[in-house]
Order: C-alpha cells, then structure tokens, then sequence
C-alpha cells in the first residue's frame, strides 16, 4: 500500500479517459491540488474510500480532501456512489463535487438530495471549479507549489 | 288508465256523440226528460261502450273481484282459439304460461288486497300455440259506497314492440361494447404512444450526453493544441485547427437545441394564465438584450392579450421568434420588428413582423421543419428553433405559420385557443 494513498487530496472518479485528462491538466496548471488519485468506476470508488478490495489497508479515517464524482459510471452509478459514501460514518462529511456534462434539473436535484456539496460541469474550467472550491471552504486545495507525487491512476 | 279517466273517457265519448267509430253509429242522440229518455240514455251508455271497446285497439276485459271474467272479452277467442265457454271458464289461466302463473297471480292478488291499479306482464298461449308476449293492466270499479264492484282493464299483445326493444337494447348493447372496445384501444395506443414519447426523450438525452463526452475531447485538446503548440504550426495549420473549433462550438449547439426539442414535446407541461407583454419585454432586456445593442432596430410592441399555457414554453416561442427577427434584420440598416396580436376565430394570433431578408414563400412549408433551414452560413443557427416554436405552439392546441418576400421581411404568426383547453 502506497503510503501517498492516505493523503490524497482530490479524488477523481470519471470512467472516460479524455474528460479525466483534461480536468488533471486543468488542476495541475492552476496548481489545484497535490496527489491525485484517478478511478474509473464506481465500484473501485468505494474500495478505495473503505479501505478494501485492491485498497485493502488503506485507513478510511483519511478521506481525500475533495471528490470530483462523475456521474455517469459504469458498473456503479455515481448517484449510488453518493449514498453508500453518506451513509459511512467517517465518510459523511467529505465534501463531494458533483461533474456534470448538462445542467439537467433531475441530476441537479437528485445529487443535492443525496448530499452532494456541489457542482462542476464539464469540461471542468478552473473558473467554476475554483469558484466551487472556494464556496465549499476548500483553500486547502490551493497550493503554491507544484504537486509532489505524480498523477496515480488506478 | 284510473277509474277517474275511464269515465273522463266517457265524457269526451259523450261529446263526439256525434262521431263516427269505428263502423258503430250513434243514432239516439237528443234524449228528452222522462222515464222513456232514461231508457234512451242507458241505451246511449250501452252503445258507447261498446263503441269504447271497438275504439281502442287493445282488447277490453271486465272480471268479477274473484278474478273471473264476466263479461265477453273481444278478440279473446279469436287470439286464444278458445270457445266461449272455456274463457268464461279456466280459459285466461289455461292460456297463461305456466311460468308466469304464480307472478300475475300475487299482482293481482296484491291489487285486490289495496284495491288500487296493477299492471303486468305475462306470456299467453295463441291459437297457433305460440306464446306471445301481453301487457295487462286492470283498474276497480268503485260503487259509491267504496266496495270494488268489479274490475276493468285492457290486454294487449305487445310481443313486437318487445321485440323491437330487444333488439334496440341489442343495437345499444352493440354500440357499448364497440364504444368499450375502442377506447380500450384508444388507451392503449394513447399508452404505447406516452411510451414512445418517453422513449423518444430517454434516447434524446441520453444522445446529447453522448454526443457531448466526445465534442469535450476535441474541444478541449484541439485547444490545448492551439494554446501550447501555436508557435509550432504556420498560419495554414492555425487556421485549420480554428476550423476545428468553430465546429465543436456548432455541435455544442446542436446538441443543446436536440435537447430542448426533445423537452418541448415532453409529456410535462405546466398550466397557467400568461402575460404575454411581460414575456416579450422579458426576452428583450435578458437573453435578447445583447443582440440588439449597437443596432439600429425600431421595436414597434401593440397589444398583446394574456393566454394561457407554459409559461416557459411560450417564453421560448416568443424568444426564438424575437431572436430570428433580429438575426435576420441584421444586414438592414434601419430595421423594424412589429409584436402584435389580432383577434382569430377562437383564437388569438400572435405575431412578429419584421423588415429583414425576408425568405421564399415557395419555402414557407419548410421553415416549421427539423433541421431545415433556408438560409445559409452567413445567419447562424441549427435550424431547430422554429421547429420547436412548432411544437410548442401545437402542444397548446395552437398553429403557426409564416408569410415573407425575399428582400422585404417575414411575418411569423402564431395562434393559440383563446379557451383554456380541457
């Protein structure tokens, strides 16, 4: 277990590669963020955030700062993804941003209702998302220098 | 038939005494006083009894309050073949269908017992041995001391007019189960129809989310192209990743205008009374506000009655109407755009004039359509908005239309009921 898992700081979970590409650029130019961790499905959202399955080891006490959650997944929807992590103790109070690639009302609605914190559509422009960031109370995210520990897909 | 009409009968017989019935002529007309015009009275009485019976076409019996018939009922014998004997006899029982008996035996019981009218139904065997079916009704006669001196009623066959009721109840039984049966199948066309509908809108969302995963890519890494490696392309090859730009920016629309007319035909449609000057001012100093700045564009606004419907929607109409008159004004120098309202047959038309580019009345059939578009490059647009101003107006019950010249402008009209549809 890579010791850099425990302090990872935006959580990105968005199965289509070229979307995930372009928000990490994003966040790197802007220096957004330190140690990103990529997932590409819902299922391996939640090993990772519990600390089991390939993650098994990996303290849930230490939730990433941020989580950037797509909600289109395959396997596990994001919307489900949004509850199991609600529902978790430790978890509850993660702050989780929502990407979405349209303002559709039911999306909207429905993420809200199930205790997302915000919203991002896609492509993520470092505007909105540092506006987003900014409300939710997340300075910590910005950081002066340059991220640390390389980019780590999973 | 009550005792009290049989003898108003009488009265209006006494007055026609004068009228020929039937075949019987009533001679004795001018009694004088005396015992011998008594006489020539009861006489009268008698024949215009007779004349009574002969007249209606029913048959006519009397029965003693035991029920028996005491008097000759006209036409029995020649209905029932039976001799006079056996109807002055058990004749009406044995002529009764056994399954009727006991019924019409309690009627009559019950009629005695109050002594008011009865009326019933039985079947009575004819002389050919078919059973018809007969209408019975029987009134007391009343002595001035209040007994029941006899009574008096009228038979008749009514088996035809049974006959023709069953089968108009057969006709209107017909008409209900084919009533039932198509709408049965007009819910369920009207299900299959709400399903394809919902369908339709899951498959166009579901569309424009995919279609916009890759418009994304490109968009964003033709852009980091053009941002981190301009200086290694000459003018030709910027130019052509611009290209490349431009089109995603018209997809993007594309898509957005897919889905917008996927929702204008939805199923949800709010309902409410519309204030259509505060609409158009609406659409004007918001989405429409830029797109006038800097020109030199004459808006003329006339009176516009409420209506009624989505307000949302019908926002967009006038927004997409609004905003074509504009775009197409653009090469005028001193362009007008007329709003106004005039009065329809159950409707009020709504419309936007204005002094643009006008279009091809040979066309007008084709500016309502999806994707179809008369202008070219030089007006943007994905030729959807009209189609949705279409879709919108005709979901309120409404029609649209247009009439234009080529160089001298376009007037779009739209109608709407002036009743809130139910």
């Amino acid at each position: 277990m890579p010791d850099n898992y425990e302090h990872v700081e935006p959580l990105l979970i968005d199965d289509s590669e070229t979307d995930a590409e372009l928000c990490i650029r994003t966040m790197k130019e802007h220096h957004l963020a330190n140690n990103i961790v990529w997932v590409k499905d819902g299922g391996k959202a939640l090993d990772f955030l519990f600390g089991r399955g390939k993650f098994a080891g990996r303290n849930p006490t230490h939730p990433p700062k941020v989580v950037l959650l797509d909600l289109r997944l395959p396997k596990l929807g994001g919307l489900e993804v949004l509850a199991q992590v609600r529902a978790d103790e430790p978890l509850k109070t993660v702050p989780i941003v929502v990407l979405i690639s349209s303002r559709e009302e039911h999306d909207v609605v429905e993420s809200y209702r199930r205790g997302a914190n915000g919203f991002v559509s896609k492509p993520v422009e470092f505007n909105e998302f540092s506006e987003v960031v900014t409300k939710l109370g997340l300075y910590c995210l910005f950081v002066n220098k340059p991220p640390a520990p390389a980019l780590q897909v999973i | 038939m009550s005792p009290s009409t049989v003898s108003a009968d009488l009265v209006t017989a006494r007055r026609a005494a004068r009228v020929k019935v039937g075949t019987t002529r009533i001679a004795a007309l001018d009694a004088g006083p005396g015992r011998r015009g008594e006489e020539r009275e009861r006489d009268l009485y008698q024949a215009r009894f007779r004349a009574l019976v002969r007249a209606v076409a029913d048959g006519v019996w009397i029965a003693d309050t035991r029920g028996k018939i005491i008097q000759e009922i006209p036409g029995w014998c020649a209905f029932t073949g039976q001799s006079l004997a056996q109807m002055r006899g058990d004749g009406w029982n044995a002529a009764l269908h056994p399954g009727d008996r006991r019924r019409v035996l309690e009627t009559w019981m019950q009629a005695v017992r109050s002594t008011a009218p009865f009326e019933t139904e039985y079947r009575l065997k004819r002389y050919d041995g078919a059973y018809r079916q007969v209408w019975a009704r029987g009134v007391p006669v009343v002595a001035a001391d209040g007994s029941v001196r006899e009574w008096l009623g009228i038979w008749s066959d009514i088996s035809e007019r049974k006959q023709h009721d069953e089968e108009l109840g057969k006709c209107h039984d017909d008409l209900a189960r084919l009533v039932a049966a198509r709408t049965a199948n007009f819910a369920a066309v009207t299900g299959q129809l709400t399903a394809t509908i919902e369908e339709l809108e899951a498959f166009a969302y579901l569309i424009s989310h995919d279609l916009r995963a890759p418009l994304r890519a490109i968009d964003g890494f033709s852009r980091i192209l053009l941002d981190e490696y301009a200086d290694k392309l000459d003018g030709k090859g910027r130019r052509l990743l611009n290209v490349v730009r431009d089109s995603t920016v018209t997809m993007g629309r594309l898509i957005d205008d897919i889905l917008r007319l996927s929702r204008a035909g939805g199923l949800e449609m709010k309902s409410g009374p519309i204030d259509m000057v505060e609409l158009v001012s609406g659409v004007l100093a918001t989405e429409l506000a830029s797109a006038t700045t800097g020109r030199e564009l004459a808006f003329n606004i006339g009176t516009l009655p409420e209506s009624h419907g989505d307000a949302a929607l019908l926002r967009h109409v006038w927004l997409n109407l609004l905003d074509n008159a504009i775009k197409f004004t653009a090469p005028k120098p001193h362009a007008r755009i007329e709003i106004g309202a005039t009065d329809g047959d159950g409707e009020t038309v709504y419309f936007v004039r204005d002094t643009g580019v006008g279009f091809d009345m040979r066309y007008a059939d084709k500016l309502f359509g999806t994707f179809q578009r008369l202008h070219g490059g030089e007006f943007a647009g994905t030729g959807v908005g009209l189609a949705i101003v279409k879709r919108i107006v005709t979901r309120h019950g409404g029609r649209v239309w247009a009439e234009g010249k080529v160089g001298e402008g376009a007037t779009f009209f739209f109608a709407l009921p002036t009743k809130e549809p139910t």
